[in-house]
């Protein structure tokens, strides 16, 4: 995955390499998206900051009660038939993971997944693959993304940053038809192709978008269908979600299903929302025959006690990605995180702790267009700025010694106006430090009169 | 310590704030045929169609139909081919939800998952006294069991935001009220 690439991503260094062709395609797709959230939210909820606020109200009772709720969760779940698994860290719930895959089915065995971020925060599928399962994504945009040994660039739209050429090419080289550019035939030959692994899989892997305490069940929302077939078609199903995850009731689904839905696509509602109550029962005829959740904590936990903890309230809807300028110009690739855009930029330090990627939050203009559309108000500006002092506090920041120049240079009038007088001759000067510097920046150039020489001569 | 207990250490212990209530907005009563007017012109929207009971039968002659629990338990479609041969699958709903032109459906004896998933063409009977305005209406009636809650056809739109329906699931979605 991406973050063995550079430890500490400099997002506007990537953001330079980007091709117009992919700034094109996420400009253009993420403006579409942003536009259609803005008009379906607002004539489905009369209210809609009202709206946002009661979603918002909901995580923090979520958050504050979450032992309560997980350990109401697990009985419930373990009524309706679900095995519940306990994964305090990455390494722990590839294991569990592992360990269920084995009992289900040999190595060598196809295994479907739906798209889901929490899988890809463990980076389960090059862990399964190494132990010998065929992991096969089924999300078309993930699909895409698989058989070009990609990464997603988008929590929402997986291949935001593809055009339709791209995938008519991928398509025709991996064999699945000849080359097309229609999204129809294009989405056909997917739909063929994907058939024969449902039919094959023994094991269907899934997120979790929501998981209700009261009832146990498992809530699914997806757009294709592909995520019911991985959940129907095999006789295994895993699901893994991040422990935040929870909702008190199903009386609290209509109300974060409408945000999700217009929040993500700026749709009214997701085609299929799957209520998942356990395992096929004996009268039944189809559906998994056993069905594992793993709850997930991977710096959760940490984080509910800590100064970001209203990140957790986060529903993964994307909405934030959309409207952010910067992500527009660097698109999501650029955050060298699994969770890009603003909320990335707060989400992966957060979980990780900010010593491990101490430039993240200095990926943001501050504008505050993030806050405005997040459906639980997370103030991701707020965090932003807390996790850069944090980073300076940390001395995890690399700009300390130019600006601890600038405040020695500034701070006496003397050496205030030395450096002034000496600055034309900087450009003589070469230095590591000053490369770093101006990387990014335009060296200010001198033009008219000596401000200075003009007041102190004026009569 | 086992994953389970260090997680549970490290989380906040005892509730600090009260729920907050849900509020529902007041709804004016309305009759089941306005609900399926409102409920057409959503499904419409999506790309789904309200169907006739003629328009069944033409649906009907088609070969490979999966509407007996009989034939799906024997992995058969009456055609003879595999269930995901099948390519129309008839179902009842449980539920119409008129705020967004959704559909829900439990599953249960006689109700398997894959008749309203594998097929291209999925039918879906409603009798016409089963309509609900809104989505919270309809979920104070959820059954116990594993539920999908259906909102038009499927659809992706993965590919340059392109609008493309029938990806895994039915592309073809007809509502039949009787």
């Amino acid at each position: 995955m991406k973050e063995s690439g550079v430890k500490h991503p400099a997002v506007e260094k990537f953001a330079r390499g980007v091709s117009d062709q992919t700034r094109d395609s996420v400009r253009a797709a993420s403006i579409k998206v942003a536009d259609a959230r803005k008009t379906t939210l607002n004539e489905v909820f009369r209210d809609l900051n009202g709206a946002r606020s009661q979603a918002a109200q909901i995580k923090d009772y979520v958050l504050d009660n979450i032992s309560n709720l997980l350990s109401q969760l697990e009985m419930k779940c373990r009524l309706n038939g679900i095995e519940v698994h306990w994964a305090r860290d990455a390494v722990s719930a590839r294991k569990i993971i592992l360990d269920i895959c084995k009992d289900a089915a040999p190595a060598g065995s196809t295994i479907v997944k739906a798209k889901s971020m929490a899988t890809e925060e463990i980076h389960l599928n090059s862990h399964l693959g190494d132990a010998g399962y065929k992991v096969v994504e089924t999300d078309l945009g993930e699909f895409v993304v698989q058989i070009d040994g990609d990464t997603p660039s988008h929590i929402v739209a997986p291949i935001i940053h593809k055009n339709r050429r791209q995938v008519g090419k991928s398509f025709e080289r991996e064999g699945l038809g000849p080359y097309t550019e229609s999204p129809e035939q294009l989405a056909a030959q997917a739909r063929a192709y994907l058939r024969g692994k449902f039919m094959e899989a023994k094991i269907g892997i899934s997120g979790v978008n929501f998981a209700i305490a009261e009832s146990g069940r498992l809530v699914l929302v997806e757009n294709e269908g592909n995520s019911r077939l991985s959940t129907t078609a095999p006789d295994t199903h895993i699901a893994i979600m991040g422990l935040e995850k929870i909702l008190p009731s199903e009386a609290d689904l209509p109300l974060f299903l409408k945000l999700l839905a217009g929040s993500a696509t700026g749709q009214r509602m997701t085609v299929y929302t799957h209520l998942i109550s356990g395992p096929r029962r004996r009268d039944e005829v189809d559906g998994p025959k056993s069905v594992h959740l793993v709850i997930l904590d991977n710096g959760r936990s940490k984080a509910i006690n800590g100064p970001y903890r209203e990140i957790l309230r986060c529903i993964r809807c994307g909405a934030c990605l959309n409207v952010c300028p910067v992500y527009r110009q660097a698109s999501g690739h650029a955050y060298g995180n699994v969770y890009s855009g603003p909320i990335g930029a707060v989400l992966a330090p957060a979980l990780q702790g900010v010593e491990a990627l101490p430039e993240l939050a200095k990926a943001s203009t501050l504008c505050g267009s993030c806050e405005e559309v997040c459906p639980v108000k997370i103030p991701i500006p707020r965090m932003l700025l807390q996790l850069r002092d944090e980073a300076v506090r940390k001395g995890a920041h690399v700009e300390e010694v130019p600006w601890a120049l600038y405040s020695f240079g500034a701070t006496s009038g003397f050496r205030w106006r030395t450096g002034i007088k000496m600055l034309p001759m900087a450009k003589m000067v070469s230095h590591p430090l000053k490369k770093a510097w101006s990387e990014f920046r335009d060296q200010p150039q001198k033009e008219g009169r000596d401000f200075r020489k003009w007041w102190n001569g004026r009569s | 310590m086992d994953d389970r207990d260090a997680i549970f250490a490290d989380l906040p212990a005892a509730g600090r704030k009260a729920r907050a209530p849900i509020a529902a907005p007041p709804l004016p009563a309305l009759t089941a045929q306005a609900l399926w007017v409102g409920f057409a012109e959503r499904l419409e929207e999506l790309g789904g169609r309200i169907g006739t009971i003629a328009d069944l039968d033409v649906i009907l002659s088609r070969p490979h139909i999966i509407d007996h629990e009989a034939a799906i338990r024997l992995g058969i479609s009456p055609g003879g081919a595999s269930i995901w041969d099948a390519e129309v699958g008839v179902t009842t709903a449980d539920l119409a939800i008129a705020e967004t032109g959704s559909l829900l459906l439990a599953t249960g004896p006689g109700r398997p998952r894959m008749a309203s998933l594998s097929p291209m063409v999925h039918v879906v009977i409603v009798p016409k006294e089963r309509i609900v305005a809104t989505m919270p209406e309809a979920f104070a009636r959820l059954s116990d069991r594993t539920t999908i809650m259906i909102t038009g056809p499927s659809r992706t739109a993965d590919i340059e935001g392109v609008l493309v329906r029938g990806v895994h699931g039915p592309g073809d979605l007809v509502v039949v009220p009787v």
